[in-house]
């Protein structure tokens, strides 16, 4: 029992970042976190024994996240932060890596839905092709093309500058 | 991924080497179709660079503390005292089946006559003080009580109580319901899921042993009920059938008096498997 919550505890720094790159705010993140965590509990007799408990856990929280965000509620206040996250975003580094981090995640925005998923869970959370898969409930091949096409737009989108140097500097 | 080291290289190549998720007999054709393609290698680069930028961004969120409430014991905790106050309810709710189905049973004739008029408007009161009152002397926690000495004194006899841990369920709360001159006892076993499980138990008026049936009530409540001729019993909870069936066999096992009080002729008679919808 013991090692069950240990197994679970271990995985929730990374369960709020997916949350908080989904949600983009705080408090709304950790409520997702929570969600998802209570209903592992609750739940975790209909896990299959031999199952992977990351993708089962991530699988529940993005399925909690895009049932909830269906609501329009949630939707109206998620694109008022849209406008507040530059701040959010900004305790590593300084000036120029928050304006560059801003722009990162600015440009993760314009992405559908399940393309932006799928950068997160194999470009953030190291999670295996098959994974992502078995989070998303859609076959391998499914994953392969929205990150193929997530990628292109983000470059697209980022074209014009050399890669890895820091584009933008703020003039205070 | 794809690990025949001839097969024309694809889109998806790309994107595992970026990934390091590249099968190592690839490897090599994907290295040498980028050194000869500046163009190809821009864009490899350029995906990589767009993933670190990504991960810087979001890396905050990973190091934080993380809060109290997103604790697991927190969360426990929580699903405990959940549970409890639900455990409460639930008792509440099988003793007024009892009390309104005549103790679960449905055969008509002796037994309900049996059972239902003298002794079960005590039931209702009890139950009435048991929610009206909230903890009082009836009430044991485990945690902090000798629940078999608690009983004993309560109930002036021994009761033998059912070890559900093979289960996941430990006991958490007895109750004493004092009925006239015979008291029942109810067990509130919980799981670190938060799920409840209910024992009531109290002397048997008839003889005669019943075998276990299962009853289901609206909102997803199941009870298995028996008597041994000596003590009813019933086992409730928000379960599959499948799933509390072995946790009542248990305690059934576990609550049987000892072996020459069931030599009698009628206690092989009346047992049967409980699949059955009564």
């Amino acid at each position: 029992m013991a090692d069950r919550d240990r197994r679970m505890e271990v995985l929730v720094p990374a369960l709020r970042r997916f949350a908080w790159s989904l949600t983009r705010n705080a408090d709304e993140a950790d409520d997702l976190v929570q969600d998802c965590l209570e209903h592992a509990l609750g739940a975790w007799h209909r896990r299959h024994a031999d199952g992977n408990l990351r993708a089962w856990l991530f699988a529940i929280l993005y399925n909690l996240y895009v049932s909830g965000r269906r609501r329009s509620a949630r939707r109206a206040r998620l694109l008022e932060q849209v406008a507040q996250f530059g701040e959010i975003a900004t305790p590593v580094g300084g000036a120029d890596a928050s304006v560059h981090c801003a722009e990162v995640l600015d440009q993760l925005d314009t992405l559908p839905e399940e393309q932006r998923a799928v950068l997160l869970l194999v470009g953030v959370e190291g999670l295996a092709y098959d994974e992502a898969a078995e989070v998303l409930a859609v076959p391998i091949g499914t994953v392969m093309s929205r990150l193929s096409r997530a990628r292109e737009r983000l470059r697209r989108l980022g074209e014009g500058r050399p890669a890895g140097v820091v584009p933008l500097r703020r003039v205070v | 991924m794809r690990s025949d080291p001839q097969a024309p290289i694809g889109e998806d190549d790309l994107h595992a080497f970026v990934d390091g998720r590249l099968d190592p007999m690839r490897a090599p054709a994907v290295e040498r179709y980028l050194a000869e393609r500046p163009e190809e290698a821009a864009r490899v680069r350029a995906f990589a660079s767009q993933r670190d930028a990504l991960r810087a961004a979001l890396a905050f969120k990973a190091v934080e503390p993380i809060p109290t409430r997103l604790r697991i014991e927190t969360l426990r905790a929580a699903r405990r005292r959940a549970a409890l106050a639900w455990g409460r309810i639930a008792a509440a709710v099988v003793l007024l089946l009892l009390a309104g189905a005549g103790l679960g049973w449905t055969m008509r004739g002796t037994l309900q006559a049996n059972l239902v008029p003298a002794e079960l408007p005590s039931a209702p009161t009890a139950l009435h003080r048991l929610i009206a009152q909230g903890p009082t002397r009836l009430e044991a926690s485990a945690r902090d009580t000798n629940i078999t000495g608690w009983l004993r004194e309560h109930l002036g006899e021994a009761i033998p109580l059912p070890d559900l841990s093979g289960f996941g369920f430990a006991l958490e709360v007895a109750w004493v319901l004092p009925a006239q001159a015979r008291p029942s006892a109810m067990l509130l076993f919980v799981d670190p899921d938060g799920i409840a499980v209910s024992v009531w138990r109290r002397p048997a008026h008839d003889p005669v042993p019943r075998p276990m049936r299962c009853a289901d009530e609206p909102g997803g409540l199941v009870t298995y009920s028996w008597s041994d001729g000596r003590h009813l019993h019933a086992v409730t909870a928000f379960l599959p059938r499948e799933r509390l069936r072995p946790i009542a066999q248990a305690v059934e096992r576990a609550m049987q008096p000892p072996a020459p009080e069931r030599s009698g002729l009628v206690a092989g008679l009346v047992r049967r498997p409980c699949d059955t919808v009564g």
